[in-house]
Formats: C-alpha cells, structure tokens, sequence
C-alpha cells in the first residue's frame, strides 16, 4: 500500500509547486508519484495551478480558494473535491475528479472577459447548494467551456453564459434523474447546452432558456 | 436535450418575454409532463427565429403551454399523442 500524506497548504496566493507552503506533505508539493499519493486541504490562500498534477481528494474550505489557469493546468483527482471556499477555473484549463464533487461554496468557469476552453468532469456525483457559473455574461466567452458529470444530485444555481454563433457553455449529465427543486435555478443564456443522456429530468423549480440555443437544451 | 421525460410542475420558460430571440432555441425530449406552465417566446419581428420544444413521444398537459407568434410545440413519433386535460387550448 503506497504511504498517503494530507497536505495543508499555508500560505497566501503563491504557485502551488513552492514546497514551503504545504504542512504535513512529505517535503515535497501533493502530486502522487515515487510510490506516494497526497490529499490536500486548502483553508487558507490559494495554492495557483499552472501545471499538470494528479492527486488524491481535495478539500477547500473558507477563506481558502484554488485557481487553475492556463492551457498547461490540469489536474486529475482520483478521489473526491469538496469546495466549501472558492474553485476557479480560468483560460482552458482542465480538472477532472473520479469521485464526487460537492460544491457549497464559489465556482467559476472561464468568468473573466475573453476566457473559454476549460472543463471541468466529476466521475462520480456532482453536489451544488451554491453556484455553478460558466462563461461570462458579456457574450465573451472565446471557447466552448463544458462541465460535466455522471450524475447530478441536488442542483442549485447554475449559470451558462455562451456566445451566439461561437463559443458554448454547457452542463453534460450522463444518467439521470435530475429534478430541479423550488431551491434551485438553472439558466441558459446565448448557445448554452443542459443535457442529460439518460434518465428524465423534472423542473420543479426556476429553469430558463432566455437567447439562442441551437441545440436541445435541457431542456 | 432530454433522453427521458421531461417533467414539469413550475414554469419552464423559452425565449425573454419582449419577443426579442436572438438565435433558435429549443427543448427535445423523449417525453413532456406539463402540469405547470410552459411559456415559449419566439421573435416576433424576425419570425424565422423560434422558440420550439420537440418531444419524440408522449406529451401530456394539464397545465398551461403559451405559444405565441415565433414558437411550435411539436409532438413526433410513430402512434405519439398529444393529450390536453386542462388550461387554454394550445
């Protein structure tokens, strides 16, 4: 069985890759290799993504953030990512967990002008009691940015903001059910996409296609 | 896009309510369930851009379904039905 380290990280905003800046994580920065594998928990700062990294589970909590940005930032989980804090996901970058993903705090997809191409794909459920925003409302977005999962348990907020005739936002559901409650609001705005490949989906809540979607959406 | 049924029991809205659609927008499903409303806003200066929901088999309405000038409601599919029990007539 290979040696697990929880790492903390401890500092402000800085690259993820300075060692100094992670407690408890074998002198090194969380990225399985050399017969290890890391979790990491981020309570505080922001540990910035730019690289390609696979790691265990992540857990981020208030006031703690975690930025990925830039086409050469990537990260595989092959467990879980519970936010509670702030997940930013800038300038087609790519984050892919194989468990679940719960969300009760920020994430953003490509929310800055003149962002796209990012995706983001939880294996297993993906969990929202906040918000989910991708793309920008000012018809910006420059590539499709996609989030994507197995199954989608309790909905929330969920923002898509494309560009009509260009880039798309979209929400990819694999297997339903997906009920959409009287807490929850789902929104597509100027070519946005909600699929669900399989199973049915139930709007008893706020669901509204306002402009421009040339394919099905999610209804 | 929906494989299964789309149930709904609120208010499913396509299109903003000043007719002003700025690109085609639809809703396909396998199967619609309308007990609330359904309010579909195509564009009524430019007709060619629609508000539309597609359902490939059954659909059932006991609620509201509005359709103005610029949007379809299109039921498709061999021995498909659409059946209204209530509301205004579609």
């Amino acid at each position: 069985m290979m040696p697990n380290f929880t790492c903390s990280w401890n500092d402000a905003t800085a690259n993820r890759t300075t060692v100094a800046d992670w407690s408890n994580c074998n002198g090194t920065d969380p990225n399985n290799g050399g017969g290890n594998t890391y979790d990491a928990t981020i309570a505080t700062g922001d540990p910035t993504l730019t690289t390609a990294i696979t790691i265990g589970s992540v857990t981020i909590t208030s006031p703690g953030a975690w930025t990925l940005s830039g086409s050469s930032a990537s990260a595989v989980l092959t467990g879980t990512l519970a936010n509670s804090g702030d997940l930013e996901l800038h300038k087609k970058v790519s984050l892919r967990t194989g468990g679940n993903l719960t969300n009760s705090g920020a994430l953003n997809l490509d929310t800055v002008h003149l962002e796209g191409g990012s995706s983001l794909a939880t294996g297993g459920t993906l969990n929202n009691s906040t918000t989910i925003d991708v793309g920008l409302g000012d018809h910006s977005l420059t590539a499709n940015s996609t989030v994507s999962a197995a199954a989608l348990g309790q909905v929330g907020t969920i923002n898509l903001d494309g560009v009509i005739g260009g880039a798309q936002a979209a929400l990819k559901i694999a297997t339903g059910p997906v009920t959409i409650t009287s807490a929850d609001d789902v929104g597509l705005h100027d070519n946005a996409l909600f699929s669900l490949a399989s199973g049915n989906l139930t709007n008893s809540g706020a669901l509204n296609l306002d402009t421009g979607h040339p394919m099905a959406a999610a209804a | 896009m929906v494989a299964g049924t789309l149930t709904n029991n609120t208010t499913l809205n396509l299109g903003p309510s000043d007719h002003s659609l700025a690109a085609n927008t639809t809703v396909t499903a396998a199967g619609l369930a309308n007990t609330g409303t359904v309010n579909l806003f195509g564009n009524t200066g430019s007709p060619a851009i629609q508000a539309t929901v597609t359902v490939n088999g059954q659909a059932t309405n006991s609620g509201t379904v509005n359709l103005p000038t610029a949007t379809s409601l299109t039921v498709s599919g061999t021995g498909n039905a659409y059946a209204q029990t209530a509301g205004p007539p579609v």
